[in-house]
């Protein structure tokens, strides 16, 4: 079972990596850890249609205005 | 808990429950070889993945060889999953059945084989089934779905990480550095390590990307097209607007003339009876007109018509000559006929002496052939009608001049035209009474007109006219402008449907900050892909060097642990130098420490199952094994043990701190079963 992904050692990499390259300022500040969710999740998925349509139905579920 | 039918050793219904108020996580199953402990934690591989396997065999050349257990088998050397007894006594039910908190909510996994009882089933003719209950939320699954569910709990390709077997240290060597790296072993180690996050994620990130950056070149294009139709629907626009101008003015110029032509109107009412009489006046001039025209023709007629009106008187007389030459006229027509019929005889006889074989004309017959007397006799016929056709013509000569008389006097005897002049007198006399009539109408018209002033009537009614005429002109125009305004708005409207969404400008930002923030995404990846990858390879060698102190019996004589790029292990030495031939011992025990340290790095929370962990390593290396990982309160560790590694009673009393529960397993001869004794609970 996926522990929550706030404590991986990874998400904390890419933690590091956001406060050395922050996001556009229209980027929804969510985003970021909900795609992490989701391609967590698919990880070991050979068929990648199903992660890469939750990525697009996000996106298109924020606020971009 | 687990629970179990039928399942290998296990005849019957068994069952570990798992279950402690203690709060420790240390579990062991003891237990002699063959009394079921491998077999318990094929029962969970096979419940997850529908499958089990043998153990290990490795051959002369160390290649090692291993099978997938059958699912029924009369033969208990295949090592079938049903249990070989209840199959011979024809009990087929198999079940394996998983009881678990998953995210806080209670699950039951199920796996059974689902035989067809009647006869002695085969791997072929069985089906598994594989359930999910949702106890909390009380929803069931089955198939397809449970097992993708069951790849978000523990992934197949990193089991190998949670269910160690000790006997098979083999399987972990590729674990301990050598020339060769295991890429099987190296995949599974990204993949426990959640680097397809990272690298399938960076091609799933990009694959977005990609359809976002489709949509942004069609929207473009789409874009491109709006502009056009913007322009056009611009273009309209400018057009109705200055069609619109023209119509205005027409608009207010026919205003401007309907309300003269109103006025005028008005005027002209003022004026209504001097208007009626001179319009009855116009009427009588035009019938005076039109009766004169006849009239004058009538005249014409009665002229002509009275010139042969002597005919009339002469009638009688004509009457009485024409019934006196009668009977002459009949003599000569009797004559003509009898000088034509003498003519057709004279000469028929004159071709029958001249030997003509001609029918006659008159009957048709043919001729007889003359001799010579009767040639003399048609000579003298020939004389005779000769001479009766010249008195004949004398007396129709004589005759001439009266059939000349009798043709004329015959054209004047149908000339009765009296009562043709006395219609033509009727009419005359009829029109002249009208014309008399409208005369005396014009009189009393011109009589009630007398000071009126017509001229200003005709002028106003002239001026009317003319309104009139503009505003029909204007009216006109504003028709046809009107419909130059409509057919400019179809035009308009019809590219305004066209037009994709607005003029795109605000999907194209919306899709800009899209793609820009995706771009983000691909950048951060790339760049955690570029160095998480050393990162976490010094961390888990960290860790793994921890766990490798913690667990040698001989800190001081090694180092540390050291992993390659590939993942590849050394050991080594107190100089740092990597140790040439590492005892079996060694090499478990640092095999062991690396699995712990991928674990530990893994974001994956699975209960380790270790079989047999003291394989290969002495007593000292077992107590630090069981103390390291049973300390450990964020996983439960089960370890399935046999007496030769481990005496229950000394691990119980050593241990008890850190132990929740063990059983031991023995086996019935009696039942042909295993069977489970709880010892610490």
């Amino acid at each position: 079972m996926p522990k929550s992904h706030s404590d991986s050692d990874m998400m904390r990499a890419i933690k590091s990596e956001v406060e050395k390259l922050p996001p556009p300022e229209f980027c929804p500040p969510e985003l970021l850890e909900e795609v992490f969710k989701i391609l967590q999740n698919h990880q070991y998925h050979l068929n990648r249609d199903r992660s890469r349509d939750l990525i697009t139905r996000l996106i298109e579920s924020k606020d971009w205005g | 808990m687990v629970e179990l039918l039928n399942w290998t050793s296990y005849r019957g219904r068994h069952h570990f429950n798992f279950y402690s108020k203690s709060g420790l996580n240390g579990y062991s199953i003891f237990g002699e070889n063959s009394r079921g402990k491998t077999s318990f934690t094929d029962a969970i591989q096979w419940v997850l993945y529908g499958e089990a396997w043998t153990k290990a065999i490795i051959d002369s050349n160390q290649t090692e060889t291993k099978k997938r257990r059958p699912i029924v088998s009369a033969d208990e050397t295949d090592d079938p999953l049903l249990n070989v007894h209840a199959y011979r006594e024809g009990d087929f039910d198999l079940m394996v059945k998983l009881h678990f908190d998953h995210e806080g909510e209670r699950m039951i996994l199920t796996r059974t084989a689902d035989t067809d009882k009647p006869r002695l089933p085969t791997d072929k003719n069985i089906t598994e089934l594989l359930f999910l209950h949702n106890k909390t939320q009380d929803t069931k699954h089955q198939g397809g779905e449970v097992q993708i569910f069951i790849d978000t709990l523990l992934p197949k390709s990193i089991r190998r990480f949670f269910f160690i077997d000790g006997e098979s240290v083999n399987e972990y060597r590729a674990l301990i550095a050598s020339t060769e790296e295991n890429l099987e072993i190296r995949k599974n180690i990204e993949d426990i390590l959640n680097f397809p996050i990272l690298k399938k994620g960076i091609q799933d990130i990009i694959s977005v990307k990609n359809q976002y950056r489709t949509l942004q070149t069609k929207l473009a294009s789409d874009t491109k097209k709006n502009r056009n139709l913007s322009e056009k629907i611009k273009k309209c626009d400018i057009e109705i607007s200055n069609i619109q101008r023209i119509f205005d003015r027409f608009e207010d110029d026919s205003k401007i003339a309907k309300s003269k032509v109103s006025k005028l109107e008005s005027e002209i009412q003022d004026h209504s009876s001097s208007e009626k009489l001179m319009d009855k006046r116009k009427g009588i001039v035009n019938q005076k007109s039109s009766i004169k025209n006849s009239l004058d023709s009538l005249y014409s007629r009665r002229k002509s018509e009275n010139k042969h009106l002597w005919l009339y008187f002469l009638q009688p007389s004509l009457q009485n000559k024409i019934k006196e030459i009668e009977p002459k006229i009949a003599v000569s027509s009797e004559l003509n006929h009898n000088i034509s019929s003498l003519f057709n005889k004279i000469s028929h006889l004159q071709g029958v002496i001249l030997e003509d074989e001609s029918p006659c004309s008159q009957c048709g017959a043919k001729p007889h052939k003359r001799d010579e007397k009767g040639k003399k006799q048609d000579l003298d016929k020939i004389k005779f009608m000769q001479n009766e056709m010249v008195e004949s013509k004398l007396q129709l000569d004589s005759m001439e001049s009266i059939k000349i008389l009798f043709s004329k006097i015959k054209d004047f005897k149908n000339l009765n035209r009296i009562k043709e002049i006395i219609k033509i007198e009727n009419n005359i006399g009829e029109l002249e009474g009208k014309l008399i009539e409208l005369n005396d109408q014009e009189n009393e018209v011109e009589r009630l007109l007398d000071g009126i002033d017509e001229k200003t009537v005709a002028k106003l009614r002239e001026k009317l006219k003319k309104e009139r005429v503009s505003v029909g002109y204007l009216e006109g125009n504003l028709l046809r402008h009107q419909k130059l305004i409509d057919e400019q708005n179809v035009q308009k409207s019809i590219h305004k449907r066209n037009l994709i969404g607005s003029d795109g400008s605000v999907e194209s930002d919306l899709l800009l900050r899209k793609i820009k923030s995706i771009e983000w995404l691909e950048n951060i990846w790339n760049n955690v892909i570029y160095d998480y990858s050393d990162k976490t390879r010094e961390l888990i060698q960290s860790r793994a060097s921890e766990t490798f102190r913690s667990l040698t019996n001989n800190p001081n004589g090694y180092h540390a642990l050291n992993l390659n790029q590939g993942f590849g292990l050394r050991i080594l030495d107190s100089n740092s130098r990597p140790v040439a031939s590492p005892s079996p011992g060694a090499q478990q025990v640092a095999a062991i420490s690396l699995i712990d340290a991928l674990r530990q790095t893994s974001d994956i929370e699975f209960p380790i199952l270790f079989d047999t962990p003291g394989a290969s390593i002495d007593q000292g290396h077992r107590n630090n094994i069981i103390n390291h990982f049973w300390s450990k309160r964020d996983v439960q560790l089960i370890i399935l043990a046999h007496s030769g590694e481990f005496r229950p009673d000394e691990v119980e009393k050593k241990h008890v701190k850190l132990l929740a529960k063990t059983w031991e397993l023995k086996f019935d001869d009696n039942q042909n079963t295993t069977t489970i004794h709880p010892r610490v609970i």
